[in-house]
């Protein structure tokens, strides 16, 4: 029988950042992950022979520049790079947006850009406060989202009224006049999601981009996982993959241990969960040791799949018309959209359980920017297909409906970049149920919750102070998942807080 | 307030006659202001119509029932004593649910705890504890939502919040309990307590008002406003007017008149004459210049400040803030009946009350995504009321009026409303049916009013979390001096109040003191 201070769950990114911050406070830590590889959401997988990909994500949460500080992100081989621009199709025409402000001003009408700026501008800050404030520690953080920080982020204070509880559609019309670029900003913010931009709530989806935020590793996700998976092998982590834990053992109130496939009970004072909130609270504790309030929160959190992804095997590189004067556009995410309407009218649809005609695709070209994902002269094209539901209301995932989901996104690239049908090699199409087996995440929501002001910052999970560090019910089990408080904005901060929480209680005496 | 014997002009001039204008007229005239009403219409009344729409029976449009009242302009202004009279000051809400258990809400919130947790068990139990939750925290507002609260617009939006939770000096509890209530949606906020849905469905249904879905952040905010709307007894508890709105109008009307404001029907205006950022009298459309010490106007915000403010003069960054104009709205449907509706399992004692089909918790929410994108939503809530059942008058001896409202429901339908009109008619029915077999068979006539008709006067607009708790004064003051808004955008949501009225009144008499205060 095994014997660690502390066992983490998951060698997602969250889980592999605890593993690292425990480790590196003297803590024996072992990491489990059912997977044959760590990386969960940020790992390359082979898709076709030769072709490799990231099969969930594009991209996911910016990580915070002082944790790729402390982390020697840098040394391991991760470097960031914001995407250079995105770019976005719909039957209006074509618009391209750089990152950076002096390209900016060349593409965009001069009326235009006073607006996209400012809502740059506003967004940014916002993100900065609420970074400023992840990193406020140790104590409760549900206090301080809402208090002023000194300093720049100061004007920005958290909920914003125009923020808090408006809708994507009226925080875009207030800055923006051109429907189309009003589109492509909504696309940015929602991609991967399924959001109707006309309720209210959904302006928070700016803060918190499907895409376009800056800070992604320059060759793709993958390499990223590699980084923090060798970060954590410096560190002393023991990582074990191929390895299921089906069970969290509560004694009295308190986990001791982790029941593991083909490793028995593993033994630790502390459990770090990077699971979801309901996997960890509904399949890996026990019920009866959890109080009855907590189990009936857990059920109200709401987590729904929202995303499908087909991934191509490309003959060569396909070109992007607009490619052809500014060549780093094709590097950004490309998004097919109708309109706002269509997104609207997608989530209608996704709602009920239908897979929708017109949703918005967002197209990313990975081999652009780290061409050994493809043989050489080839290219891997990813799709991702918002708004597509996990559970169908009229049955399972049939084969007809994901090759149906495939022509979606091969129309999606078609108007795009003409010509690229006849290049494909091969595809993968990964709906939600996919996602949920392979990540283990509750039907399929790879963000590990909605993205609704009832569920971000000081109310994710649950609003109240004793949640705010990863802590829950059961002593001992910490949760540091993409459920965690600044999960949908900052990548490893959860993973982080919830490792300085159990660092803490061992100082403190609570856990030994 | 001081006249100016010999020089004709206002102290104020009133644009639209809505309930909020009249309201207004009546208390700035109570202070022997002069005062000019200016209605576009040749009958004074705003929005407020009651429509024979066959013959013989006649129904209110629209607002078929008063949401919250301003119980105490009808006190102070002695309405009673200029002929308003209340069919029902308090309804009881009944929530039809297939099969018969109806859920039988009564009017008065403490006999409605303790008998429905007598009659519903458990669920009772969870009931009890949602109402107090809701009913303490409209208390808690309740200075918000009745003027008291003299709130300077906070430095920026940001601190609404905050800045409100310093005026209402809350615990850092029950700050913390707002911050997390101002998020949620009703239908979250009820299904804490409740574990019935169609109950759940019901509760919520109440939002409407604030076009808001119960599905939407932000909306148990509303909820927590209708309840400040009772939590004191009687005042602006859900009531019916003995006559509608119509009869609400012509009490306003003769109060403001008794008081000596001046009422001119016809007189459409066409620009507000704005001098140095400040308003100092309106052009009607035949030319004609009245000059005013003070502008107030009942239409809605968009309509006064782009269409009757002069182009410029109210500043790019206000211009641009004006939310969308809303793209849903109300269907209604007025039933003429030769006998009270038929619906199985209710009483004849419950018949006076809100009848309301929810459906399930997604209904209004899937019916507000459908009418956000123009299409006919498949099923939608309803809320009926008999107006007939306390209001005799309104139907030839024997007959009865059912009239429905059908909030989210798209102002623009893509096949066009003369095509969805007929088809529309016939779902509703077919759902009425369904809860009162029989009554076709006592159909005699209907109408159905829908946005396109140009009845809906006053455009339709969401309220949001941060128009609900901003406060009065902050929504009755334009950036132009001397020009106040006093109608239906500026109520915390889309009701017919008069508060608004009441509150601009005030600040005018206020501003005018200051300024004859000064040499």
């Amino acid at each position: 029988m095994d014997r660690f201070d502390a066992a983490v769950i998951g060698a997602g990114p969250e889980g592999l950042v605890a593993a690292v911050t425990l480790a590196r406070a003297g803590l024996r830590v072992v990491l489990l992950d059912k997977a044959d590889a760590p990386g969960g959401r940020a790992a390359t997988h082979e898709f076709h022979p030769g072709f490799r990909a990231s099969l969930f994500a594009d991209e996911l949460p910016a990580i915070p520049h002082r944790l790729y500080r402390k982390l020697n992100l840098a040394r391991h081989g991760a470097i960031l790079s914001p995407a250079p621009a995105s770019v976005c199709v719909s039957s209006e025409g074509v618009s391209l947006l750089f990152a950076d402000e002096a390209r900016l001003s060349r593409t965009v009408p001069a009326a235009a850009l006073p607006g996209i700026l400012a809502f740059r501008r506003e967004t940014e800050a916002l993100q900065s406060a609420i970074e400023a404030r992840a990193f406020l520690s140790p104590g409760p953080l549900q206090r301080r989202w809402f208090r002023a920080v000194p300093g720049p982020a100061r004007a920005a204070s958290w909920p914003a009224g125009g923020w808090g509880a408006a809708s994507l559609a009226d925080a875009l019309a207030v800055r923006i006049a051109e429907p189309h670029l009003r589109l492509h900003l909504a696309a940015d913010a929602v991609s991967g999601r399924a959001v109707s931009p006309f309720l209210a709530g959904t302006a928070l989806h700016a803060l918190a981009p499907g895409v376009g935020r800056s800070g992604q590793p320059a060759a793709g996700l993958g390499r990223l996982a590699v980084a923090l998976v060798r970060a954590a092998e410096t560190a002393g982590v023991a990582i074990r993959c191929g390895v299921e834990v089906t069970d969290i053992r509560v004694a009295h109130g308190r986990a001791t241990a982790v029941l593991a496939t083909g490793q028995g009970q593993i033994e630790a004072a502390a459990i770090i969960s990077a699971l979801d909130l309901r996997q960890t609270f509904f399949n890996l504790v026990p019920w009866s040791a959890l109080p009855a309030a907590a189990v009936k929160r857990a059920e109200r959190f709401r987590m729904v799949g929202q995303r499908a992804r087909v991934l191509f095997a490309l003959d060569r590189p396909p070109e992007l018309p607009l490619a052809r004067e500014s060549p780093d556009a094709a590097c950004g995410p490309i998004h097919v959209a109708e309109s706002l309407q269509a997104l609207s009218q997608a989530h209608d649809v996704w709602r009920v359980g239908v897979i929708p005609h017109w949703p918005l695709v967002t197209l990313r070209v990975p081999s652009f920017a780290d061409p050994r994902l493809a043989p050489i002269g080839k290219a891997v094209m990813t799709a991702t297909i918002s708004a597509v539901p996990t559970s169908l209301f009229d049955g399972n995932w049939t084969d007809s409906r994901r090759a149906k989901l495939a022509a979606t996104a091969l129309d999606a690239a078609e108007r795009a970049m003409p010509g690229v049908s006849a290049l494909v090699l091969g595809h993968q199409i990964i709906a939600g149920p996919d996602i949920e087996a392979a990540l283990g995440v509750t039907d399929g929501d790879i963000e590990g919750g909605e993205l609704a002001p009832d569920q971000v910052l000081g109310f994710r999970p649950f609003g109240g102070a004793q949640w705010q560090d990863g802590r829950t019910p059961v002593q001992g089990l910490y949760l540091a998942g993409p459920s965690a408080a600044a999960a949908p904005f900052l990548l490893g901060v959860s993973g982080e807080r919830a490792a300085l929480s159990v660092a803490a209680d061992f100082k403190s005496g609570h856990l030994r | 307030m001081i006249r100016h014997p010999g020089r004709d002009r206002y102290d104020a001039v009133i644009i639209g006659s809505g309930i909020g204008a009249l309201t207004a007229a009546a208390y700035l005239a109570r202070s022997k202001a002069r005062v000019l009403v200016l209605e576009a219409n040749s009958r004074f009344g705003g929005a407020s119509e009651t429509m024979e729409f066959a013959q013989g029976f006649r129904a209110p449009l629209l607002s078929h029932v008063a949401y919250a009242l301003d119980w105490r302009a009808v006190r102070e202004l002695r309405l009673a004593e200029h002929g308003l009279a209340f069919a029902q000051p308090n309804m009881k809400m009944v929530a039809l649910r297939p099969g018969g258990k109806h859920i039988v809400l009564p009017e008065k919130s403490f006999r409605r705890r303790t008998s429905f947790a007598a009659q519903a068990g458990q669920e009772g139990l969870g009931y009890v504890a949602f109402h107090e939750e809701a009913v303490r925290f409209a208390r808690l507002l309740r200075p918000l939502w009745d003027g008291t609260l003299a709130d300077p617009r906070p430095e920026n939006r940001d601190e609404t919040l905050t800045t409100l939770i310093r005026r209402l000096r809350l615990t850092p509890a029950d700050a913390e309990r707002l911050e997390s209530l101002s998020r949620l949606s009703a239908a979250a906020f009820a299904d804490r307590w409740l574990e019935n849905d169609a109950l759940t469905a019901a509760l919520s249904f109440d939002v409407f008002p604030s076009g808001l879905s119960p599905q939407e952040p932000g909306s148990a905010l509303v909820l927590i406003w209708r309840y400040a709307q009772e939590s004191c007894g009687r005042q602006g508890a859900v009531s019916q007017i003995l006559g509608g709105f119509t009869a609400l109008a012509a009490a306003l009307e003769a109060a403001a008149r008794k008081a000596g404001a001046e009422l001119r029907s016809s007189a459409r205006v066409s620009s507000i004459i704005v001098e140095k950022r400040r308003a100092i009298g309106v052009t009607l459309a035949d030319g004609e210049m009245i000059p005013a010490k003070a502008v107030l106007s009942s239409l809605d915000a968009r309509k006064t400040l782009l269409d009757l403010v002069p182009v410029g003069s109210v500043g790019f960054g206000t211009a641009a803030s004006m939310p969308e104009p809303e793209r849903i709205g109300t269907v209604q449907i007025m039933l003429a009946l030769t006998g009270p509706p038929p619906i199985a399992g209710l009483g004849a004692g419950d018949l006076g009350g809100r009848v309301v089909i929810a459906g399930r918790p997604e209904t209004a929410s899937e019916a507000k995504g459908a009418a956000l994108n123009g299409r006919m939503p498949e099923e939608f809530a309803i809320e009926a009321t008999v107006p007939t059942a306390a209001d005799a008058a309104l139907a030839p001896a024997g007959c009865h009026v059912l009239s429905a409202l059908l909030p989210y429901m798209p102002i623009v339908v893509a096949e066009g409303w003369d095509a969805c009109r007929a088809i529309l008619r016939k779902r509703v029915l077919a759902t009425l049916e369904s809860f009162a077999p029989g009554l076709k068979d006592r159909l005699v006539a209907d109408c159905m009013v829908v946005p396109g008709d140009g009845k809906h006067d006053m455009a339709d607009f969401r309220s949001s979390f941060w128009h609900m708790l901003a406060s009065y004064e902050a929504r009755i003051r334009t950036p132009i001096a001397g020009l106040y808004l006093c109608g239906r955008t500026s109520e915390p949501v889309n009701a017919v109040c008069g508060r608004a009225g009441r509150i601009a009144a005030g600040l005018v008499f206020m501003g005018s003191s200051h300024q004859t205060g000064s040499p």
